[in-house]
C-alpha cells in the first residue's frame, strides 16, 4: 500500500502544480463537503426509516405484549396499574379462565373448523385458479370475473341462516366450514391465479410430454413448487376463520359447539362485572397458535404476497 | 427411430395464420432443422408435432401413424425446452426419471437408462443435485438427458442453445451433434440462428410468415437461395442485393447496377441470357468480393472499383462496408492482409460463378 500512496499524492502534487494553487484548494474543499454532505443525507435517511419502522412495530406488537402483561394481572392492577409490569404473576388467571370459557372446547372447535376450512379452501381454490390460469376454455376471463365480484358482495345472512336450517346444519362445525369456504374462495382464487400465471408454461408443456394429464401435471409439478401461494392463502384463511364471530354467533347454540371468539364472549355476561384479567388470559391462548402459524410460514407468506410482481 | 410427415399442415390463431400449408417429410434418422426470424412458424410447428398445440387443418404423422389427435404422451417423443423447463423440485435424477416412472417402467430399468444417460451427457455426477444448484450449461444437458432417457422416436428441440453464452453454444453445438450421430434418431431442431441450422442440420427448412419458402442441404440452401429471403437469411453476413438490369455490350452480357457495371462470365451468360434487358435483383455474397490482390485462383472474375466507408478486422478475415458510386452500401469478405483504408477507392473482383438474379417482383431466383 505504502508505495501506492506515494505514486498516488506525487500524481495529486502533480495536478495541484499544474491548476492555480487556490482554485484547487476551492475544489478540494468542495469536494470534501459533497462527500460529508452526502454521507449525511444516507445517515438521515436511515434514520428516518428505522424511526418510522420502530414506530409502527410498536403500534402493532405493543398490544399483544400489554394483552400478555395484563393477563398476569389481579383484577384490580388491570384497572389500577394499566402500563406497568404485574407485581406478582397471577397465574391461576389462565385456569379460571380456562375453566369458566370452556377453552378446551373451544380450541378443539377453533381448530377443527380453522383447519377444516384452510383445506378445503386451499384444495377448491389451487384447482379452480389452476384452470383459471393455465387451462384454455371458454368464458375462463368471465367466469374468473364472476368469482373476483363475489369478494365485494355482501353476504345476506337470512337467506343464509334459513339454508343452512333446512340442511340441519345449525350448531354443527360443518356449518361453520362451508360458508367460511364460500366466503373465502375468490381471494384464495385470486391469489393462487396470480401465483400459476408467473410459473413458465413451458414447465406444464415439459410435463405433459412426461406422460402427465393436466391433474397429474398440476398433482406433481405444480402444487410441490407452490409453497409461497399455499402459505398465503393458509395464513389469511386460518386468520379469518380462527376470528370468525358473526357466523358462529347466529349458528352455534350448545356450549361444546363454541369456538373461541363466542367462548371468550362468556365473560362479559358471566358475572355482573367483568374479569378482565382472565378476558386477556383467554385471548392470549387464543391469539398463541396464530403467532406459532405466522413465524413458521412468514418468509413463504411475503413470497406469495409479491408472487408475479416481480419477473423471475 | 421414425420418420416425420406434415402434409398440409395449418394453424390458425384467430385470424392469424401461423402455420401456412406446411408439407415436409423428414426421413428416419434425419437432423432436420427448422429455421427463420421470429414468428415465422417454426416453434408452433414444432409445438404441433409435439401435440402442444392442435393443427387446424392438414395431417401429422409419425412414422405410419397419424398422431393429429394423440396426445403429446402417447406419440413417442421427447422435447427439450428453450427454458429447459426442469421441475425445480425434483433432484436431477428424478427430473430424468419422472418420464419413465409415469410410465411405470421397472426401477432397475429407470436406473440403468437415466444412468446411461448421465455418462454420454457427463452429469453422473450432479445427480442428486436440484436444478437451481446448477449452471445453465448443466442444466441443458440435464433437459437434454431427460428427453434421452426415453429411447424416444423422435427428438424435439425448442432453441435448446439460446440461454447459454457465445463459447458454450459452439460446445453444444458440437454435442448435440455427435449425439445425434451416437442415437441415430430423428432430430427436428428449431432456432433462430442460421448457424447453428448449417453447422449441425441434414436438411434446412427456411420458414417465414408461416410459409415454408425452401427445404434443402446446408450447401445447397447457401448456394442455390429459392428466393431472396432465403439467400439473405443464411450466411452471415449477408448476402448484398443491388437493383440491376441485365444489357448486353459488344456481345458480352453485363450487370448494370447504375452504380457499377459486372461483366458476366460466358458459362453464366448462356443461363442469363434469356433475361437480357430485363430488371433484375442482382444478388452477391460477401465471400464472393475478394480485393483484386488476393484473389483465389480459377474464379470468374468481373472487376469492380468501390470505396471504402468502414473496415472491420474479425482477426482471420476482414469485412469490408464499401460504397458504389451511387452510394448504395455492400459488404466483402477480404483477405486478412488487404490494407484498407477508410475513404480509399479499393479495386475488387466479384466471382461471377457464385452470383445470383431473382426476379424484382416475385423476388424468386430466375435460374435454377
Amino acid at each position: 500500500m505504502g508505495p501506492l500512496r506515494l505514486e498516488a499524492r506525487k500524481k495529486m502534487n502533480k495536478t495541484t502544480l499544474v491548476s492555480p494553487p487556490s482554485l484547487a484548494r476551492a475544489g478540494k474543499k468542495s469536494l470534501v463537503v459533497a462527500k460529508r454532505s452526502a454521507r449525511l443525507d444516507q445517515w438521515l435517511v436511515w434514520l428516518a426509516s428505522h424511526l418510522i419502522l420502530i414506530f409502527f412495530t410498536i403500534v402493532v406488537v405493543y398490544p399483544v405484549i400489554w394483552m400478555f402483561l395484563a393477563s398476569f394481572k389481579s383484577n384490580g392492577e388491570v384497572v389500577s396499574n394499566v402500563w406497568g409490569l404485574p407485581t406478582t404473576l397471577h397465574w391461576e388467571n389462565y385456569t379460571s379462565a380456562w375453566q369458566t370459557a370452556q377453552l378446551g372446547y373451544a380450541l378443539l372447535n377453533s381448530v377443527i373448523v380453522s383447519v377444516g376450512t384452510v383445506i378445503v379452501v386451499t384444495a377448491l381454490a389451487a384447482a379452480a385458479a389452476f384452470a383459471f390460469a393455465k387451462l384454455r376454455f371458454r368464458y375462463a376471463t368471465f367466469l374468473f370475473l364472476i368469482f373476483i365480484f363475489t369478494m365485494q358482495a355482501p353476504v345476506p345472512v337470512i337467506p343464509l341462516y334459513v339454508m343452512l336450517v333446512k340442511l340441519g346444519l345449525t350448531n354443527s362445525r360443518l356449518g361453520l366450514i362451508l360458508p367460511m369456504v364460500a366466503g373465502g374462495l375468490p381471494l384464495a382464487i385470486f391469489i393462487f391465479r396470480a401465483f400459476f400465471q408467473s410459473l413458465p408454461s413451458e414447465l406444464l408443456d415439459a410435463a405433459k410430454v412426461d406422460g402427465c394429464t393436466d391433474f397429474v401435471a398440476f398433482l406433481r409439478i405444480v402444487l410441490p413448487i407452490s409453497g409461497p401461494a399455499i402459505a398465503t392463502v393458509t395464513i389469511l384463511q386460518f386468520v379469518g376463520a380462527w376470528n370468525e364471530y358473526f357466523l358462529a354467533l347466529i349458528l352455534v347454540r350448545s356450549p361444546e359447539m363454541r369456538t373461541i371468539p363466542l367462548a371468550i364472549q362468556v365473560f362479559f355476561y358471566a358475572w355482573g362485572r367483568t374479569e378482565w384479567q382472565q378476558v386477556f388470559a383467554a385471548l392470549s391462548v387464543a391469539s398463541l397458535p396464530m403467532i406459532i402459524l405466522y413465524m413458521i410460514m412468514q418468509r413463504q407468506f411475503i413470497q406469495g404476497l409479491t408472487a408475479g410482481s416481480v419477473k423471475g | 427411430m421414425a420418420s416425420v410427415t406434415f402434409d398440409h399442415v395449418y394453424k390458425r390463431f384467430g385470424d392469424v395464420i401461423a402455420v401456412n400449408d406446411l408439407n415436409i417429410q423428414v426421413a428416419d434418422k434425419e437432423f432436420l432443422v427448422f429455421v427463420g426470424p421470429s414468428g415465422c412458424g417454426k416453434t408452433t410447428s414444432l409445438r404441433l408435432l409435439a401435440g402442444l398445440e392442435e393443427i387446424s387443418d392438414g395431417n401429422i404423422m409419425i412414422g405410419d401413424r397419424v398422431v393429429n389427435d394423440v396426445p403429446p404422451k402417447d406419440r413417442d417423443i421427447a422435447m427439450v425446452f428453450q427454458s429447459y423447463a426442469l421441475y425445480p423440485h425434483m433432484s436431477v435424477y428424478d427430473n430424468m426419471a419422472f418420464g419413465l416412472k409415469l410410465r411405470k417402467t421397472p426401477k432397475a430399468d429407470i436406473d440403468r437408462r437415466v444412468k446411461e444417460a448421465a455418462d454420454i451427457l457427463d452429469i453422473g455426477h450432479l445427480l442428486d443435485r436440484k436444478p437451481k444448484q446448477l449452471s445453465g450449461c448443466q442444466r441443458q444437458r440435464v433437459a437434454v438427458g431427460r428427453a434421452i432417457v426415453r429411447e424416444p422416436a423422435v427428438f424435439l428441440f425448442d432453441e435448446p442453445l439460446s440461454n447459454l453464452d457465445a463459447k458454450l453454444r459452439v460446445q453444444t453445438r458440437a454435442q448435440l451433434t455427435r449425439l445425434h450421430q451416437r442415437l441415430a434418431t430423428t432430430f427436428i431442431y428449431v432456432t433462430h440462428d442460421q448457424v447453428e441450422a448449417m453447422t449441425m442440420a441434414s436438411r434446412i427448412a427456411v420458414m417465414k410468415d408461416g410459409l415454408l419458402q425452401q427445404i434443402d442441404s446446408p450447401k445447397q440452401l447457401y448456394d442455390h437461395p429459392r428466393n431472396v429471403f432465403v439467400a439473405g437469411f443464411i450466411g452471415s453476413p449477408s448476402m448484398n442485393f443491388f437493383d440491376a438490369t441485365l444489357v448486353e455490350n459488344n456481345g458480352k452480357l453485363e450487370v448494370n447496377t447504375g452504380g457499377f457495371r459486372l461483366e458476366v462470365p460466358e458459362e453464366k451468360a448462356k443461363d442469363w441470357r434469356p433475361f437480357k434487358g430485363r430488371e433484375v435483383i442482382f444478388g452477391i455474397r460477401p465471400d464472393d468480393i475478394h480485393a483484386k490482390s488476393y484473389v483465389a485462383p480459377g474464379i470468374l472474375q468481373a472487376d469492380l472499383s468501390a470505396r471504402v466507408d468502414v473496415v472491420e478486422l474479425m482477426g482471420n478475415e476482414i469485412f469490408l462496408y464499401l460504397m458504389s458510386k451511387d452510394d448504395k452500401q455492400f459488404v466483402a469478405r477480404v483477405d486478412p492482409r488487404v490494407t484498407a483504408n477508410i475513404g480509399e477507392q479499393v479495386d475488387l473482383a466479384v466471382n461471377m460463378a457464385n452470383a445470383h438474379i431473382f426476379d424484382p417482383k416475385t423476388e424468386i431466383s430466375l435460374v435454377d
